[in-house]
């Protein structure tokens, strides 16, 4: 924005300290998340072809490749999650009366708990 | 209290009305879409449902065929990607602006929301047809 002042840095400035290095990770996690949801309405789309093209959508994602990028895209969005669960106590820190609920406690009520719950949902569902 | 801080413009002006809250409020809400429920369809869809055995296959899109074709099901959908989208945009915007890209921001702004407006628009047409 103009008008305004902006330290000039390095283009490698994210390298310059563990903490920023571990910001870094944590900001593209968001690319491949984004790259993991193309596939995603890619899926869908073979659905929406019909049973036969979804089902030759699937083997084809059985490939080692497909495997492989889905693996790195997990570990990212885990990251994700674990960062976020991180965050969350902490830009929306919860009260009882005049007394804040412990950060870990709020993570697990308000981050792994649902998260758990949710991922055992959906795996029971592919699955059963 | 400076101008700046009390949100006024440049020289005293009264500043623009900012955009930035809205697409933030995207962003937290994409993120804890993205947080809790990606991990979940990625383990789904990337290696519980693909097999290189045929039956299988079908079998798993016969099981996803069964789950979209219920419409809270794809109203769900919808609206946890459509949301996980505008987070990975804002993310991926700042991104490139701390990485030196700051002076394209408006251009950037434009590719990022573009880009997951668009994506959403993709996704509804592909769940309308399912």
């Amino acid at each position: 924005m103009s008008g305004q002042y902006h330290r000039s840095h390095s283009r490698a400035w994210f390298l310059e300290r563990p903490g920023y290095i571990r910001f870094m990770i944590r900001e593209l996690t968001s690319f491949f998340v984004a790259a993991y949801l193309v596939v995603l309405i890619l899926t869908l789309g073979r659905a929406a072809a019909g049973e036969a093209a979804l089902a030759e959508w699937l083997q084809a994602l059985s490939g080692t490749g497909w495997m492989v990028a889905h693996g790195v895209a997990l570990v990212m969005a885990v990251w994700h999650a674990v960062t976020w669960f991180k965050a969350v106590p902490q830009a929306m820190p919860i009260f009882i009366g005049e007394k804040k609920l412990d950060a870990p406690v709020a993570a697990v009520l308000m981050g792994y708990g649902p998260w758990l719950t949710v991922t055992a949902g959906v795996v029971w569902w592919a699955v059963r | 209290m400076s101008g700046a801080a009390r949100g006024g413009g440049k020289g005293g002006r009264p500043a623009r009305p900012s955009s930035e809250a809205f697409w933030w409020a995207l962003f937290s809400a994409g993120g804890v879409m993205a947080a809790l429920f990606v991990p979940a369809f990625i383990l789904t869809t990337g290696f519980l449902l693909p097999s290189s055995d045929a039956m299988a296959a079908a079998g798993g899109a016969g099981k996803v065929a069964a789950a979209v074709g219920w419409w809270p099901v794809r109203v769900a959908i919808f609206g946890i990607v459509a949301l996980s989208l505008f987070h990975c945009a804002h993310r991926i915007r700042h991104t490139l602006m701390d990485l030196g890209l700051r002076r394209a921001g408006g251009v950037l702004k434009v590719l990022c929301y573009g880009g997951a407006a668009a994506g959403c628009v993709w996704l509804g047409a592909v769940l309308a047809r399912v």
